[in-house]
């Protein structure tokens, strides 16, 4: 039992956040020398246990991460294909509990990690009071978890204790928005954790040193955005591919249908524009903006085309998102922006028209 | 009506179904096969859902030459049809009139006659299987279909929307409309229309 459930909460969990996590690696390990990273990460830690400020920032970072494994884990108990999880009412609580605390350490193990170091420091540094109280937030938060998974499985008759958060039905919905609505929809958590995260690190780039911002600047960053929302991109084509496969049989073009991409990336990606403009236009122009928003719709379409090609699955997708960061950063110092654009966007509009039509999903995957 | 020619298809390298010359006119017919003999797996092919090995011609028209006219007069209605439970039947009715063509007249001819005008503007996810069968099969003979494929057509369905489907298929037959359905129910069809059968056994395709 306890393999079939890891199998089914805690090993699909980090295949489906791959890119996030990547990402996440990235930005904490990446971006500084590995001399400095030490360096870095011990004065965060020393910060965490110092000052209560920054415990209460580092506890709402945990609580924002608990907030995505939940949403997780309750989304997979809902799931048809695991109905079956409710036979785990025959079993008692404490075993129910057992279980389901294994799982949330399990998916909550990459920060835990982290936080029982930083508890580590703060003890050895004789701050013992914010040391605790951030020990015991990260009990509370597992404990937390555990409870509602627990009550979740043994509520069938009852009625939910989380409000359901429903958005208000739209009269008209355009086959160009299907794949908006359904990230507003069916992956409300996933999509605004990504765009707050997203928005968060351009108010971070602004707040650290916005006149000095150079396009360059704005396109790295850009591209650990990217990789953030290369999970996007993952969930967009299964969408297609198992929610609506009967697409394939209407008479629609395969250009439209890489069009259906493009636009949502287009839109998704409005945030960023609009941040920027209000924040950097006298220092970049808006010729260089627009060319930064129009390489992140072609990076996206890039990541949505390389799917289609046979063999990609999520472990080689993410190996794939990731092998893009560089070979990027490398070719945007090589031939520049606007060059690089092209050729993704190009790239994109090759592989998709080339693949789409031999395209057949794994249902192992999907 | 409809022509294979060099057709396979193949699952992890596994061959599941090889047809290399075969045709069929204009006819019902009633394709039959053991459990995992490739009923759905040719169905979906002839769609154009999955793909496959050689070619579909369906009234001179080749699924991988004319892929937009082809899908135009290829109708298919799954087993077990499954939609994005945010959008309501209006909005797939009014994605299908647009891409295959349907006049309004058509749709609320279907509409009126599955009977799903009461829930057609409620969201999927509050819809009964049954609901979201109707909905399957108002979607897949809207448009021009000459070739409608009904996948296990009468799985959930109420006795009523049986004897709809049924008078259905015999109109769309008598002004030329060729089906290919799997069913392991019987259908009844009047006296002077009697569907041909389809065997499909050892990768193969049998008349019988």
């Amino acid at each position: 039992m306890n393999n079939a459930l890891s199998k089914i909460f805690v090993v699909k969990f980090y295949q489906l956040n791959a890119g996030f996590f990547l990402f996440i690696f990235l930005l904490f390990f990446g971006l500084v020398n590995i001399k400095d990273v030490i360096n870095l990460h011990y004065a965060i830690m020393m910060q965490v246990t110092n000052k209560s400020f920054f415990t209460l920032i580092a506890s709402s970072v945990c609580l924002l991460y608990t907030i995505k494994c939940l949403f997780s884990v309750l989304k997979t108990i809902n799931l048809p294909e695991n109905s079956f999880l409710y036979n785990l009412q025959g079993l008692n609580k404490f075993n129910i509990y057992k279980k389901f605390f294994f799982c949330q350490v399990s998916i909550y193990l990459p920060v835990l990690i982290y936080s029982l170091i930083v508890v580590y420091v703060g003890f050895v540094h004789n701050q013992i009071l914010l040391s605790v109280f951030f020990f015991f937030i990260q009990v509370l938060l597992i404990i937390s978890c555990v409870l509602i998974y627990s009550y979740k499985i043994n509520s069938t008759w009852k009625q939910s204790i989380l409000p359901e958060i429903t958005l208000p039905a739209i009269k008209r919905k355009s086959l160009l928005m299907y794949l908006y609505y359904y990230s507003v929809n069916n992956r409300k958590a996933t999509f605004f954790t990504i765009k707050v995260f997203s928005l968060l690190l351009l108010q971070l780039m602004v707040f650290v040193n916005s006149e000095q911002v150079s396009s360059e600047n704005v396109c790295i960053l850009l591209l650990f955005i990217m990789s953030a929302h290369s999970l996007l991109p993952y969930y967009y084509v299964r969408f297609f591919e198992t929610e609506l496969p009967f697409l394939r049989n209407l008479p629609i073009s395969v250009f439209y249908r890489y069009i259906l991409y493009v636009f949502t990336y287009s839109l998704i990606l409005l945030p960023e524009l609009v941040f920027l403009f209000w924040n950097e236009l006298n220092v970049l122009g808006s010729s260089t903006l627009f060319s930064i928003y129009f390489f992140g719709i072609a990076q996206l379409a890039l990541f949505t085309g390389l799917q289609y090609l046979k063999g990609v699955t999520i472990e080689r997708y993410s190996t794939i998102v990731l092998g893009l960061f560089f070979v990027s950063m490398l070719l945007l110092a090589a031939i520049g922006l606007w060059y690089l654009l092209f050729v993704e966007l190009l790239l994109s509009i090759f592989i998709f028209l080339a693949a789409y039509n031999k395209y057949e999903i794994n249902t192992e995957q999907s | 009506m409809i022509k294979f020619e060099n057709f396979s298809k193949y699952f992890n390298k596994r061959l599941i179904l090889a047809i290399p010359e075969f045709e069929l006119s204009t006819d019902i017919y009633w394709l039959k096969g053991e459990n995992g003999a490739g009923k759905t797996t040719l169905m979906k092919s002839i769609a154009g859902v999955i793909p496959f090995n050689g070619s579909i011609i369906v009234d001179g028209i080749d699924i991988k030459k004319q892929r937009i006219p082809y899908r135009l007069i290829v109708n298919y209605a799954e087993a077990e049809p499954q939609y994005p439970l945010f959008l309501t039947g209006t909005d797939l009715i009014k994605l299908y009139a647009e891409t295959k063509k349907s006049s309004i007249e058509q749709i609320n001819n279907l509409v009126e006659m599955f009977g799903i005008s009461g829930f057609v503007d409620t969201k999927i996810g509050t819809y009964s299987s049954g609901m979201v069968k109707k909905l399957s099969l108002v979607l897949g003979f809207m448009g021009n279909a000459k070739f409608i494929l009904l996948d296990e057509p009468l799985i959930t369905l109420d006795k009523h929307s049986v004897g709809v489907l049924q008078n259905l298929i015999e109109t769309y037959f008598l002004s030329g409309v060729t089906f290919l359905i799997s069913s392991h129910q019987d259908i009844i069809f009047n006296d002077n229309i009697v569907p041909k059968q389809l065997l499909l056994k050892e990768n193969l395709i049998i008349r019988s």
